[in-house]
């Protein structure tokens, strides 16, 4: 069974849920509307299957980051992957995210540290992700 | 009557009417032009004062396009670029599970959305053509003059030519500066592996030419239409129109030519109503880029089952990172285009020529999942990492081969077979070369460009000294079996060196006009 798209109600679940996994904060309004309304542009051919599994997991409220670097090479078109994608290009549009996106100044020391940190983070998160796919590829 | 028809205004379309002013001159193209909204400023001050959204997303989520749909290059991809590549209603389509082209129906066709590179082909360049260097060079010095292009004189100029007319070279980012600083102390290192480093030729102006402005370093080069600094052949059409040196129908889609003795009979679909027109000319030219020419000869002989060559120039790309450069800010004025490379060495038969690009101006976000880290490193990887690094872009040459072909169905698509094998050894030399200066790259990071995706298309007309057989032109562009048909654009390049083909593209244009134009002044 083919579906157009998801209704906004779940979008705005998972748009808030995605946010906070990236940016550990609530999303703004103005980012959530322009996510919703990025479906009617894109995934519209998803398959029930991809939006069950979606659904699925932001019900249970997973670590959809530990999720995503879990799929991101094994299945590079799975539907989370281009979701947070569609997210991260919208929120590089929006000024208040600048400062995330954009290094004003000199921080040798600081990128180093926060480049270390993340590839450990990278890596507990990446087991994390396929432990929590495990899980819930039993569910779905 | 018209004296000549030209169908298509890109590199070759507008040059070919350039060559013929003053003649009873029509032009015919669709002619999608730029929306009226744009940027000005430098993008990261842009940032802090408005919301860029449309600009850089897009009202309809354009430049979310590679997440779904088939890859675009970066300017393509923007929303105030999308309409070089707006299909008009009756447009043929392109049937290929192999092969995504990028076609045009621009007012200056592809060369909005080109990197503006613009190098002269030499005499082995020119191998398999049945002209040489000599017959190109006049009109070369021509075009130097009338679009303005910058370089310098520098260790390339063994291999592109020297840089005499030229403007002063493009001022270099932190990252550019940097690697041409390393390679001029590691120059003997370097030339002995066969990598020469220099400023590249580019038709953007350093400094303000005739009523165009220099370049701005605003970082926009990727999202603005027509910036004044990056040179369009729509610049050129746009001022012959205004001085009504030649006519130019827009809206018009080209469906067919008919050749009679004494001219030809052009069949055009308006594109707003769908009703037909009927232009006569003595002599026509088509420019509709490679495989649209090709596609319209093909159409025009109701031929479903001839088999075209079909060359592009196949590319990988390479990130560089200078560990030195980690953590450094973001340089706010800065031009993509950094440095031109030319590999010469025992790896390849021929020479291979590529680019470094500065990362200031493309989207972050296109770039962010590549870093091998969760989602929030990859944010961290992308602010600290990418003022660090560099992409090196390196083009082959191409030559036809049988399995790569495009012939017409019966509805008039273009239907296109292609087959490439990969070959990473020279892309892993340079990765060697580099690592010695201190810019980091694996070879796992190497991306090799999905066919059609160069944008450099030729071969499927190809020009000969003595043409024998159908489709085939001689060296004044005239099509094999006609009198009064001529190709003016890439279709008849025969193969394709590696270095960028649009200044040649439109050096031969003028070549071919300027010989049409004498045939009218002999016939007075």
């Amino acid at each position: 069974m083919m579906a157009t798209m998801s209704d906004p109600a779940h979008l705005r679940a998972e748009g808030e849920l995605l946010h906070y996994s990236v940016f550990g904060t609530r999303i703004p309004e103005p980012v959530l509307k322009k996510y919703i309304e990025a479906h009617h542009y894109y995934l519209r051919s998803a398959v029930q299957s991809e939006l069950t599994w979606m659904a699925k997991a932001v019900e249970l409220g997973l670590d959809l980051e530990a999720l995503e670097i879990a799929l991101r090479y094994s299945d590079k078109n799975h539907i989370l992957v281009r979701k947070l994608k569609i997210l991260v290009h919208i929120t590089e549009a929006f000024g208040a995210y600048r400062r995330r996106f954009v290094n004003e100044h000199p921080q040798r020391l600081r990128a180093i540290t926060v480049l270390a940190f993340h590839g450990f983070r990278t890596v507990s998160k990446f087991l994390k992700g396929k432990f929590l796919l495990w899980r819930l590829n039993q569910f779905v | 009557m018209f004296d000549v028809i030209i169908v298509g205004s890109g590199a070759a379309g507008a040059f070919c009417a350039y060559s013929l002013r003053g003649l009873k001159t029509l032009v015919l193209d669709v002619g999608h032009i730029p929306p009226k909204e744009s940027l000005a400023g430098n993008l990261y001050d842009l940032e802090n004062k408005e919301t860029l959204f449309n600009k850089i997303i897009g009202a309809q989520f354009e430049s979310l396009n590679d997440i779904e749909f088939r890859k675009l290059t970066p300017k393509v991809k923007a929303p105030l670029m999308r309409y070089v590549i707006q299909e008009p209603k009756g447009s043929p389509m392109i049937l290929s599970k192999e092969f995504s082209p990028t076609v045009s129906y621009a007012e200056g066709g592809l060369a909005n959305v080109w990197g503006a590179q613009v190098y002269r082909f030499n005499h082995d360049d020119l191998k398999e053509y049945p002209i040489t260097s000599e017959d190109l060079n006049p009109f070369y010095d021509e075009l130097t003059k009338h679009v303005g292009i910058s370089g310098a004189d520098d260790d390339l100029a063994r291999f592109l030519g020297d840089a005499s007319g030229m403007l002063p070279a493009l001022k270099l980012s932190k990252i550019g500066a940097e690697i041409l600083k390393r390679y001029q102390r590691n120059a003997r290192r370097f030339q002995n592996n066969g990598v020469y480093l220099g400023h590249p030729r580019l038709a953007v102006l350093s400094t303000d030419y005739g009523d165009r402005e220099r370049c701005g370093y605003d970082n926009l080069e990727f999202l603005q239409s027509r910036n004044s600094a990056i040179y369009s052949p729509a610049f050129t059409l746009r001022a012959m129109v205004e001085k009504k040196e030649v006519e130019y129908l827009s809206g018009r889609l080209v469906e067919k030519f008919e050749e009679q003795e004494d001219g030809v009979t052009v069949l055009v679909k308006k594109i707003n109503d769908g009703s037909m027109e009927q232009f006569r000319c003595k002599k026509l030219i088509l420019c509709l880029g490679a495989l649209n020419t090709a596609r319209l000869v093909l159409f025009s002989h109701n031929d479903f089952t001839t088999e075209l060559p079909v060359v592009e120039n196949p590319f990988s790309l390479i990130p560089l990172v200078s560990l030195t450069r980690i953590g450094m800010p973001i340089d706010k004025e800065s031009y993509s285009s950094q440095l031109c490379f030319v590999y010469s060495g025992k790896l390849c038969n021929e020479l291979v020529v590529g680019m470094i690009y500065g990362m200031e101006g493309i989207p972050r976000s296109d770039m962010l999942f590549d870093f091998p880290f969760s989602v929030s490193g990859c944010l961290a990887a992308a602010k600290y990492i990418l003022p660090a690094m560099a992409v090196m872009q390196v083009y082959r040459s191409s030559d036809p081969q049988k399995s790569n072909y495009l012939k017409i169905n019966e509805n008039g698509s273009i239907v296109i077979k292609f087959n490439r094998s990969e070959d990473h050894s020279l892309e892993q030399h340079l990765l060697k070369v580099f690592r010695r200066i201190g810019y980091l790259s694996f070879s796992s990071l190497i991306q090799q460009s999905e066919p059609g995706l160069s944008n450099h298309y030729a071969g499927p007309l190809p020009m000969r000294a003595k043409p024998k057989q159908p489709y085939e032109t001689d060296r004044s562009g005239l099509l094999y079996g006609s009198k009064n048909v001529y190709i003016g654009d890439s279709a008849t390049f025969p193969r394709l060196p590696a270095k960028n083909l649009t200044f040649t593209i439109m050096a031969n244009a003028i070549r071919v006009a300027r010989n049409i134009r004498s045939m009218f002044q002999q016939s007075l």
